[in-house]
């Protein structure tokens, strides 16, 4: 090194990481050309730093966070949407087959369990006696209860559908 | 650090904040899969890039400039232009650095703008553009010299110190 002068990467590499300290400091100690060298590129360093870095507009910081907001809330349903669907489709089940009267049996799946808990109504009686309220009363908010299930069903589907075309933005 | 990646990269002012936009909803996304392998500022510097390069790569062909800096010389700027401004001598340094450092190849204009203005080491640059560390390095002297020369060839000292 101290016979050849520096090349561009060599004084590079010593003004970013102090590679070589002692030998090029030794170098440019006594030569005068390698020495003007280092001083130009720190000039030129000095330049570089001199960029500013760029002040984000209100406008673009309140649109991200919209966008992230907006992200935010369609991931929420994603993540419920699926418990959300299979309890609102038993329910809607259970509507059909024990308010509505209509006949499953055409379905290969046995539900004979749900079946036999409300044959003979012991979830109603039970609830009704712990409660302290009549076997009616039940039956009148399970059957609510299953109508608002349902109705989650429709407006999960509604929602998911319009959340989707929400932000325009592409994931 | 986001933005100054992505302005970088993609032209069209819009677009940059789509991108940025695009970024920030996927760190949100996968944040949960960060795993503190590296600084979440190196793991978000990595998705702001990657964004970015994938952007670009789905434009059009007209619009798409190519990444690697293959080929580019001193001589075959010769011809690039100059602002009004800054033959009026009314464009600050600033202004200069910014617009110059635009004219390079992307990963030149990257790596330096990792370097110089976020203050990256090697390693971090070389975790964020996916580049062996001796490439980051390569591309850095290059950017430089490129950028130094450039400046030297429009600028006089008294216009850059100013």
């Amino acid at each position: 090194m101290s016979m050849m002068h520096l090349s561009d990467i060599e004084i590079q590499e010593y003004l970013d990481t102090k590679t070589n300290k002692e030998q090029v400091e030794k170098h440019i100690a006594g030569c005068k050309k390698c020495a003007v060298s280092v001083t130009d590129y720190k000039s030129f360093y000095s330049v570089l730093s001199k960029e500013e870095p760029v002040a984000l507009s209100v406008e673009f910081i309140a649109h991200t966070m919209e966008a992230v907001r907006n992200k935010k809330v369609v991931l929420g349903n994603d993540r419920g949407f699926y418990l959300y669907s299979i309890v609102s489709f038993i329910s809607a089940f259970l509507l059909l087959k024990y308010y509505v009267g209509v006949d499953f049996s055409f379905m290969t799946i046995e539900l004979s369990y749900i079946q036999n808990m409300f044959r003979d109504w012991s979830i109603v009686n039970s609830a009704a006696h712990y409660y302290k309220t009549s076997a009616s009363t039940v039956n009148i908010l399970l059957f609510a209860g299953l109508v608002l299930l349902f109705y989650a069903l429709v407006d999960s589907i509604m929602s998911r559908k319009s959340e989707s075309t929400m932000s325009g933005l592409s994931i | 650090m986001v933005w100054h990646l992505v302005s970088k990269i993609v032209k069209s002012e819009s677009d940059r904040e789509d991108v940025c936009q695009d970024v920030f909803i996927k760190v949100f996304k996968n944040l949960k899969s960060f795993k503190f392998e590296s600084k979440l500022s190196t793991w978000i510097g990595r998705i702001a890039y990657n964004s970015a390069i994938n952007f670009i790569q789905k434009k059009k062909p007209e619009l798409y400039e190519d990444i690697s800096p293959e080929g580019v010389t001193l001589d075959s700027l010769a011809g690039i232009e100059v602002s009004p401004e800054s033959f009026a001598g009314t464009e600050n340094v600033n202004g200069i650095l910014k617009k110059e450092i635009m004219n390079l190849p992307i990963q030149y204009k990257t790596i330096i703008t990792l370097f110089h203005l976020e203050e990256l080491n090697y390693s971090e640059i070389a975790e964020i553009t996916e580049l062996p560390i001796g490439t980051v390095k390569s591309h850095l002297f290059r950017a430089r010299k490129l950028l130094k020369g450039r400046l030297e060839m429009k600028y006089t000292k008294e216009d850059l110190c100013q």
